[in-house]
């Protein structure tokens, strides 16, 4: 498991990438990876799953703890490059309608 | 009379010895020496009789006596298989020789907890005895709270019960990672005499998923008696868990309505995996109630978000539904049980008047030796008993005859 934060776009992007399975240990490093981000003002979260090969309900959790960040922010948080296993999850959650999935 | 000083290891609890009688003259000196009540045994017999008899919170268990049992008593001491009198904590430690390296390790398979090389100097006795003793108290500690903890889970079991009527045909099969599940089933009858079935999966499992199983069961059949709508009580529960859950834990779950005199089953899924209605008789899955809402306990859910879908049902049918913990569960090759794998079961046995044994012998034989991850729960209703209609299958015989 990793988690790595990147911000881009002069800071309009904030990039997260995560890879390996994303579960309860990744839930330290996760949030580590947004709280201390202020001033976020036309900012958006991107999530990256790409290399993510295993997603449980507390990495869901996660999600919607970022979501919470976010939307007191005013900013947005998209999920990027699910492979088929962790749509899955995201789609029985329904988290479509949550966050925007590409 | 053997005076008993107070020292450190001072106890009411004996240490047992079980080696050859010229073996023990020395370890029982220095143990006797330092507060510690001893007993001895040559054999493991011996050993068997006195560990019935005798409060024992220690053995010490020589390697040479490997051959005679000493491998089946260590496995019948950890496992709690011998009634032991008062203390419920042991410790098993063994007495080795340098090359005795295989014995030692199947002695520490079979549940040993640590061992010490012959020969030692009573210091090196005194500290182990030290470290062990430390150890019998973190046991001592994890004992009791798991105690309270299922003291706790048979008070919860019993609130579900009493208010969870029976329903005819219904079979379960739990199996919680932790003492406690976040997996729950309620059950009521409406007063319009739909039968409304919960089948619920709270976020995570153990203490933190249960806590919120209590108030969604309450409410549930307290709005049920009371004549409330599905949709109404789903409303309820979800703000109820808005309000009692952190932001990252929710309830994933599926209503499920069963109308006898119509011959329906409606259900709405938020976050379950499937629920199956299978035909025994046209041996197919009929119908399939995926999620199309998310779980409970996230957002606000207007009552025009509960959508029911609908199929007739008749005595042939049955309802099957699961838990993500089964589809999600990893064997020792790190394998992902799945559902394609589930549904390949299901497909082959769909004439099978037992397919919920067979499911459940799959997943165990899958699982193997391995440890539950996640709450485990599999429910299969079967339609007939509950409907009380006759067989289709006799009716067409009827009709041919």
């Amino acid at each position: 498991m990793s988690v790595v934060q990147q911000v881009l776009e002069n800071g309009m992007k904030i990039q997260i990438n995560i890879s390996g399975r994303f579960d309860y240990e990744s839930s330290q490093a996760f949030r580590d990876a947004y709280r201390h981000l202020t001033d976020l003002e036309g900012a958006n979260f991107y999530i990256n799953l790409r290399n993510a090969n295993y997603m449980d309900s507390s990495a869901l959790g996660m999600l919607l703890l970022l979501r919470e960040h976010a939307k007191s922010n005013g900013c947005a948080v998209i999920i990027e490059q699910p492979g088929e296993q962790i749509d899955k999850i995201l789609k029985v959650a329904n988290f479509d309608k949550l966050f925007t999935i590409n | 009379m053997e005076k008993n000083n107070e020292g450190d290891g001072a106890s009411d609890n004996y240490i047992l010895v079980i080696d050859a009688p010229k073996e023990t003259i020395e370890i029982k000196k220095h143990l006797v020496m330092n507060g510690y009540k001893v007993l001895l045994a040559e054999t493991i017999t011996k050993a068997e009789k006195l560990y019935k008899i005798y409060s024992i919170k220690m053995l010490f268990i020589s390697l040479a006596l490997i051959d005679t049992g000493a491998v089946q008593l260590i496995k019948n001491i950890s496992q709690k298989r011998i009634n032991h009198k008062k203390n419920s904590q042991v410790a098993v430690i063994l007495l080795v020789n340098a090359r005795q390296d295989q014995a030692l390790h199947d002695c520490m398979i079979a549940g040993a907890d640590d061992f010490i090389i012959k020969p030692f100097t009573k210091n090196i006795l005194l500290a182990r005895m030290h470290a062990i003793e430390q150890l019998l108290d973190v046991k001592r500690l994890e004992g009791d709270a798991t105690e309270e903890q299922k003291i706790a889970r048979d008070i919860f079991d019993a609130a579900i019960k009493t208010t969870n009527i029976e329903i005819k045909g219904m079979r379960k099969h739990c199996q919680p990672a932790n003492v406690f599940s976040g997996d729950m089933v309620l059950t009521g009858k409406h007063p319009s005499g739909d039968v409304y079935i919960l089948f619920a999966d709270l976020t995570g499992h153990g203490l933190s998923a249960a806590i919120a199983v209590l108030p969604v069961s309450n409410m549930f059949s307290h709005l049920i008696r009371q004549g409330d709508q599905a949709e109404a009580i789903l409303q309820h529960i979800n703000t109820q868990l808005l309000d009692l859950l952190p932001t990252d834990m929710f309830m994933a779950c599926c209503m499920l309505k069963i109308n006898v005199a119509d011959k329906t089953v409606s259900a709405w899924n938020a976050g379950m995996p499937d629920v199956y209605i299978i035909d025994r008789y046209l041996r197919s899955i009929t119908k399939r109630f995926s999620s199309i809402a998310i779980p409970l306990g996230i957002n606000e859910l207007a009552a025009e978000d509960i959508h029911f879908d609908s199929v007739k049902i008749n005595a042939a049918k049955q309802i099957f539904m699961l838990s993500d913990g089964v589809t999600d569960s990893m064997n020792e090759a790190g394998c992902m049980f799945g559902v394609r794998r589930l549904e390949n079961i299901l497909q082959n046995n769909l004439s099978e008047s037992n397919l919920f044994n067979h499911v459940i012998n799959a997943f165990k034989h899958f699982k193997s030796d391995s440890r539950i991850q996640d709450d485990v729960t599999l429910i299969s209703i079967a339609l007939k008993e509950m409907l009380n209609i006759s067989d289709p299958v006799t009716n067409s015989v009827d009709v041919s005859g």
